[in-house]
């Protein structure tokens, strides 16, 4: 089954156009696309409760897009950097609104995009695909439309082949299993791919800050971290799964025991969207660990269970269900951890250090790993640069003039 | 009291005053055996539980075991030359299956056990057996699949074994005629899976206005209602169908699972499931984990004495249920009677990383 979200009314793959040319990057068009979508989402009341959505038209706002042109154009300078053609992008089935940031940095730098939605995918995705259909049928949007392509279907080689043989860039979201299913479908010789495997992040706390952290501070903190640990149920690659506690241990064991307090009461007040499945899912990672890892665990309560780590190789996703399972690790030093950082870690969450301490580290000791480093409370916002991609520079190819 | 001084008691003759020291006290014991024999669960003890030093003073205090762990590990309390035979779990909708591991003595702990409950419903004479399956199931591949670790426990109970449905499922009814004329009128015993029987029994008679006069049979059937809930057929449907099509006048659900070998809960005359001496069951919140009272409904946690060649004697199930009563039966057994539910609503998938495994699952 293959159905076209847009163009309305395509029938099947073989008479579907897409224009191959790519518009100029940052064409106001596609622009305006991008923030009319954004005032939708805002102005509607129906989008207002997902806190998805809002993120999403944060993020698409006019003065964001501005600030994107800025710095394409500012790093560009004399060079020339044109869209690579058609961009193929497969989205992940339950995070509903990444395949909306995959599509527009593509469409930015000028490219056609050719959209795979799933069709297990969410009633968000319904209603984002909506909207954005009902803007394609304004007819200023009229020079987009042979540039979108939203098409739903199931594994299907033969339709992902013949997209893969379309387009210039192929883009894949979805992790390790996606990733090795779509591979081995052949790519067009000249195309390039971007793939997002699967990634697991951590919060890295300063045991001194935190003990010298006024009570509103503290606060604040719990507040973001709570959002960080908690949003996407905790299963999102960029969610925090573990704490790294940098410190001496009998400060670790303060800060801890501190943290702990604050956050489980903030827990059991919010009470977190979790079934009585997801806490029999905590138990059985809890005795998978204690089975594998040596791990001890404990359980402040049903939306709450800790795990301490006597090594840090066994921090992996294979037991880790989301839904408030924590892993915890103590170091003296950030400087001891890099060398035990593997290709499998993304975001670094942090608070009670400095960005240019944290530049430095990263400049000295090369780990592995680590693709983004951010405070606390922005594990989950998108951003153009992911997972080690400049994807506004990824998605353009540079022509060389001299 | 040891295992063999109970077995030599009626399986429902204790009440709670008499059989909860005894369940305690070998419980305990076992967990001991087990975290000497079984090193992956002397680690649980000392992760999940601080290490479990006390003296577990009831049974909600025991520490308790998750029975899904039994798909994810190989959990044995005795040497791997010593197992005798390997259970597994039927398996149909999950990719992994539970690994149980059975020595000599647990094994036959088993068959004693299963033969005193069945002999409390069944009498101790052999009745001939009518199976609600096709032969195939207990031979092969399938052999130590729960559905033929279930005909087989049975088996012993019947004589003239027949089996009436062939590899596709279809009901031979000139074998069930055969059967029928040869024992009609007199007592026989019928076993098969509860979707098996309304489907490819039930359903295939009522097709072709087939009346059977069954009603000196006894039904016993096993496996779940979920299947059937689905068809909007619960256990008052189930009997009352099956009776207006073969006037079979005993009907027996039990609930039980391959992970606990002993706990094999038979329903009673008044609908309701009964706990053995050898084994109990307890209810906890489903969110919490804490134990609830008489009448409200959660988890269903499973105690049992037998299983000495691996830690599945405090085993804690993904099935909702509630404890009805104690010792208090219309029907005169002691000890706990409850209801099943069904199983745990499971959750849905979220995250990055699930393109994949979402549509494959």
């Amino acid at each position: 089954m293959i159905a076209f979200i847009t163009p309305r009314g395509a029938g099947d793959l073989a008479s579907l156009r897409i224009e191959n040319t790519p518009l100029a990057p940052f064409d106001p068009r596609s622009c305006d696309f991008i923030v009319a979508l954004s005032k939708t989402l805002r102005e509607e009341a129906r989008f207002r409760p997902f806190a998805e959505f809002a993120a999403l038209a944060f993020w698409m706002r006019e003065a964001h897009i501005k600030q994107l042109r800025q710095r394409f154009e500012a790093q560009m300078g004399e060079r020339v950097w044109i869209g690579r053609g058609v961009a193929f992008h497969i989205a992940p089935t339950n995070v509903d609104t990444i395949f909306i940031y995959s599509w527009f940095l593509s469409m930015l730098c000028g490219n056609s995009n050719i959209i795979r939605i799933s069709p297990n995918s969410g009633a968000q995705t319904t209603m984002l695909l909506e909207a954005v259909s009902s803007l394609l049928d304004e007819p200023r949007f009229e020079p987009l439309r042979e540039r979108i392509a939203i098409i739903r279907y199931g594994h299907d080689d033969a339709v992902t082949h013949t997209l893969s043989q379309r387009c210039d860039v192929r883009v894949i979201w979805g992790g390790d299993a996606t990733i090795a299913a779509i591979r081995a479908i052949a790519l067009k010789p000249t195309a390039v791919e971007l793939a997002f495997a699967d990634k697991f992040s951590f919060a890295a706390i300063n045991a001194d800050a935190l003990l010298e952290a006024d009570e509103a501070a503290l606060a604040s903190l719990i507040e973001r971290f709570y959002n960080d640990a908690y949003g996407f149920a905790q299963m999102a690659c960029s969610s925090i799964r573990m704490i790294v506690w940098i410190g001496k241990s009998a400060q670790n064991a303060k800060a801890q025991a501190r943290f702990w307090e604050l956050l489980s009461a903030h827990v059991a007040h919010k009470t977190p969207p979790m079934a009585p499945a997801d806490v029999m899912n905590k138990f059985v990672a809890a005795c998978a660990m204690a089975i594998d890892a040596e791990a001890p665990s404990e359980r402040p309560n049903p939306y709450v269970s800790r795990t301490a780590l006597k090594r840090l190789s066994t921090f992996d996703a294979t037991h880790h269900c989301g839904n408030g399972l924590f892993y915890e690790y103590h170091c003296d030093t950030l400087e001891t951890l890099m060398p035990q950082i593997g290709k499998k870690y993304q975001t670094m969450a942090y608070f009670g250090l400095t960005p240019e301490y944290l530049r430095t580290l990263i400049r000295s000791h090369r780990p592995l790993g680590i693709d983004r480093i951010v405070p606390i409370g922005q594990s989950l916002d998108f951003s153009d640069v992911w997972d080690g991609f400049d994807l506004l520079r990824s998605f353009c190819r540079e022509v060389e003039v001299r | 009291m040891n295992l063999d001084t109970l077995m030599s008691l009626s399986p429902y003759s204790l009440t709670r005053d008499q059989k909860e020291p005894l369940l305690l006290e070998g419980l305990r014991a076992l967990t001991e055996h087990h975290r000497r024999e079984c090193a992956p669960y002397a680690r649980i003890l000392e992760g999940v539980y601080g290490g479990y030093t006390q003296d577990a003073a009831s049974l909600e205090a025991l520490p308790f075991v998750p029975v899904r762990l039994f798909k994810q590990f190989e959990l044995r309390s005795c040497p791997q030359e010593e197992v005798l035979k390997t259970l597994s779990s039927s398996g149909t909708t999950s990719q992994q299956r539970s690994k149980i591991y059975l020595d000599r003595d647990t094994a036959a702990l088993q068959s004693r056990v299963l033969v005193k409950i069945m002999q409390d419903f069944l009498g101790k004479t052999r009745l001939p057996m009518l199976i609600i399956d096709t032969p195939s199931t207990i031979g092969g591949r399938h052999a130590f699949s729960a559905r033929a670790a279930g005909i087989m426990g049975l088996s012993t109970f019947g004589r003239d074994h027949t089996y009436v449905l062939d590899d596709q499922m279809h009901l031979d009814v000139d074998a069930l005629e055969r059967f029928v004329q040869r024992h009609g009128g007199g007592p026989m015993l019928i076993f098969g899976f509860t979707f098996m029987v309304w489907q490819y029994f039930y359903q295939p008679l009522k097709a072709a206005h087939r009346h059977l006069d069954l009603s000196e049979a006894i039904l016993i059937h096993s496996g779940g209602w979920k299947s059937l809930i689905d068809q909007a057929v619960d256990n008052a449907t189930f009997k009352a169908a099956l009776r207006a099509q073969t006037s079979i006048g005993r009907i027996h659900d039990f609930y039980g699972m391959v992970e606990q070998v002993g706990s094999i809960f038979v329903e009673c005359e008044e609908g309701h499931l009964h706990t053995p001496l050898f084994s109990d069951v307890l209810i906890r919140d489903p969110m919490s984990f804490a134990p609830l009272k008489m009448g409200q409904s959660g988890l269903i946690e499973l105690f049992s004495l037998l299983p000495r060649s691996y830690p599945g004697h405090v085993l804690l199930s993904e099935d909702l249920g509630v404890v009805l009563g104690e010792d208090d039966c219309a029907c005169g057994r002691k000890g706990k009677y409850f209801k099943v539910h069904g199983r745990l609503p499971k959750t849905e998938l979220r995250g990055c990383s699930d393109t994949h495994a979402q549509e494959h699952a």
